[in-house]
């Protein structure tokens, strides 16, 4: 599903260049559930956003399902993001002018997809958000906000999910319930890239790989 | 959900900065519209003071004393009445409102009287009529200066006898400071009459153009091409203090409108700068879920777009009041002319959209290249 080639990232700042990854190589399977663990500052974020085409590396290539990710045109690799990868992060990114079900909708913005108003619905209701669905973000506690996070993730049925510490801003209780959403979208056969400081969500993985200073430690 | 969705509802949402940035452009379109407007009407008035200096050309026969002439204040010459129409209706001559007029100097009641035939003006071929400068006075009819209706006692309506032709008295003049207080005006046919000199004159007064450069020069070539029995004056002070009102209110009116466009389009820039930052997350997220960077530039650029239709539109409507009001308190004599200049609204609805686009365009290129990983993970 998923494979790293030596992928090296440098952010070029005032200060110099600060390597965020470096050399950087493994692969996650087709229905496999990845945790990934490090320090603050290690690369966690960097190395999710590069497999979710969104920060092209310095070096390296970054494989998802076949395809060179960043081979691909800029429109392509927006398209191919919309239709395979969801996204979820822990400050949830809702979008604060626009209902619940507004939200879970913006995916459909991008083009292409049959998905619609009822499968959002369906996932509202999955994650018990229905009465909230005419919510705006700012009136819903952050569990629900990272469960609307987590449907507009879902809303196109992408075969990859990448969380960035889904569970960071939430209480056990909320946080349990969030990673339970996940071993779900996972045992129907989704591949999940999980960044985390947290045991508990680790738990949920098959694999734990460590990053350290930008390098794979295990 | 369409882009345009997100739009509109990313402005009801921010609806105060959407405000400022409509304020911004509606006030430089207010300022645009008002200035220019009230330049027109400043334009008008100042056309309408300035005419009522008098006109600044005389054409007199090409074989005046000048030295006479300014001496006595007419042509010891004459010609032929029918010039007034030659050089009126001749393609190239750059004046307008030509009078045909008789004077001479004459003994009446024991007075010192400049006697002046006038004809109606004739307006330049092929420009658009415009009302008279000068007097348009009927036949049989009289106009008399100030200094000669005061000592001799002459009211308006008396019935006065000049060189044997009585005449009714319709105007007695202010007074002006100038030899018009000592003038009689009569049609010219009747003064032609009176002075036995029937389809003679000696000068034709005209407004020349008001145009820097060589104006007298090419003038004169002009009439020497159109009437070569003539010659042409010009009394200079008369058009240089024409020309340097005009050019003065061209030049600070240029000048404002150029601030104005300088400040309003930094303010709609510092807004969409504004409106990029507190939505860096937001469009982090818009990336992440797989719309592409044209579209999210364009969730800015129709937002520009937007602020600078309805500022336009704003605007015009409240420069035009603007000019309604002021316009009456500052022109006094060609207020009733003041009216909305409805080609301006065409030019501010195309104008303030493409300013605010390019003020925002900046803006918009940060906002579609700046790094998720930076947005995104800033807790």
């Amino acid at each position: 599903m998923i494979a790293l080639e030596n992928v090296r990232k440098v952010y070029r700042t005032k200060r110099g260049e600060v390597p965020a990854l470096d050399g950087v190589s493994f692969s996650v399977a087709a229905g496999e559930f990845l945790t990934v663990r490090g320090p603050s500052g290690c690369g966690k974020s960097t190395l999710l956003l590069t497999i979710g085409g969104m920060v092209r590396p310095t070096q390296g290539t970054v494989t998802v399902d076949g395809k060179d990710v960043y081979a691909l045109s800029a429109a392509q690799r927006a398209a191919f993001r919309a239709d395979n990868i969801g996204f979820v992060f822990q400050m949830f990114h809702l979008v604060p002018y626009l209902t619940v079900l507004e939200n879970v909708l913006l995916p459909t913005a991008a083009g292409g997809g049959s998905a619609g108003e009822a499968e959002a619905l369906a996932l509202l209701e999955r994650f018990r958000m229905t009465d909230r669905a005419h919510h705006k973000p700012a009136e819903l506690s952050t569990g629900e906000r990272q469960r609307a996070a987590l449907a507009r993730a879902l809303l196109r049925r992408p075969g990859l999910l990448l969380a960035d510490e889904p569970t960071g801003n939430l209480d056990p209780e909320n946080a349990a319930e969030v990673m339970s959403y996940f071993t779900e979208y996972h045992h129907e056969g989704g591949t999940v890239v999980l960044v985390t400081h947290e045991q508990a969500a680790a738990d949920h993985a098959h694999r734990t790989v460590t990053i350290r200073g930008g390098k794979l430690a295990q | 959900m369409s882009v345009a969705a997100l739009l509109f509802k990313e402005i009801r949402f921010r609806w105060l900065s959407f405000l400022l940035g409509l304020f911004a452009v509606a006030a430089a379109v207010t300022l645009f519209v008002a200035l220019l407007s009230l330049e027109r009407a400043s334009e008008d008035e100042t056309r309408r003071l300035m005419r009522d200096l008098g006109f600044n050309l005389v054409i007199v026969p090409k074989d005046t004393n000048m030295e006479d002439f300014w001496a006595s204040d007419y042509a010891d010459k004459e010609m032929p009445e029918e010039y007034v129409e030659r050089v009126a209706n001749a393609k190239n001559v750059s004046a307008e409102h030509y009078v045909a007029m008789l004077r001479k100097r004459v003994a009446w009641r024991g007075k010192q009287v400049l006697l002046t035939g006038v004809l109606p003006e004739l307006g330049a071929l092929g420009k658009k009529k415009k009302s008279p400068m000068g007097f348009q006075i009927p036949p049989g009819s009289a106009y008399v200066g100030y200094e000669l209706w005061r000592s001799l006692g002459i009211s308006d309506g008396d019935t006065v006898e000049v060189l044997g032709k009585r005449l009714k008295v319709v105007h007695c003049m202010f007074e002006s400071g100038s030899k018009d207080d000592i003038s009689l005006y009569a049609h010219l046919h009747d003064v032609q009459a009176m002075l036995g000199k029937p389809g003679r004159i000696n000068t034709i007064q005209a407004l020349g153009c008001m145009c820097y450069g060589e104006r007298l020069p090419v003038l004169r070539q002009q009439l020497n091409e159109a009437l070569p029995e003539a010659k042409v004056s010009e009394m200079s002070a008369i058009a240089e203090a024409r020309l340097e009102t005009r050019h003065m209110v061209a030049q600070y009116g240029g000048l404002i409108l150029l601030i104005v466009l300088i400040v309003g389009t930094l303010w709609v820039a510092v807004l969409s700068f504004l409106n990029v930052r507190e939505r860096e997350q937001e469009i982090g997220i818009l990336r992440a879920l797989g719309i592409r960077s044209g579209q999210i530039a364009s969730l800015f650029l129709w937002r520009a777009v937007l602020t600078g239709l309805v500022g336009a539109v704003v605007g015009f409507a409240a420069g035009t009041m603007l000019c309604l009001q002021l316009g009456p308190g500052l022109f006094k004599i060609t207020h009733a002319k003041i009216a909305p200049l409805y080609p301006l609204l065409g030019w501010s609805v195309l104008v303030a959209p493409l300013v605010a686009a390019a003020a925002s365009f900046l803006p918009t290129m940060a906002a579609v290249t700046q790094d998720p990983a930076v947005t995104l993970v800033r807790e």
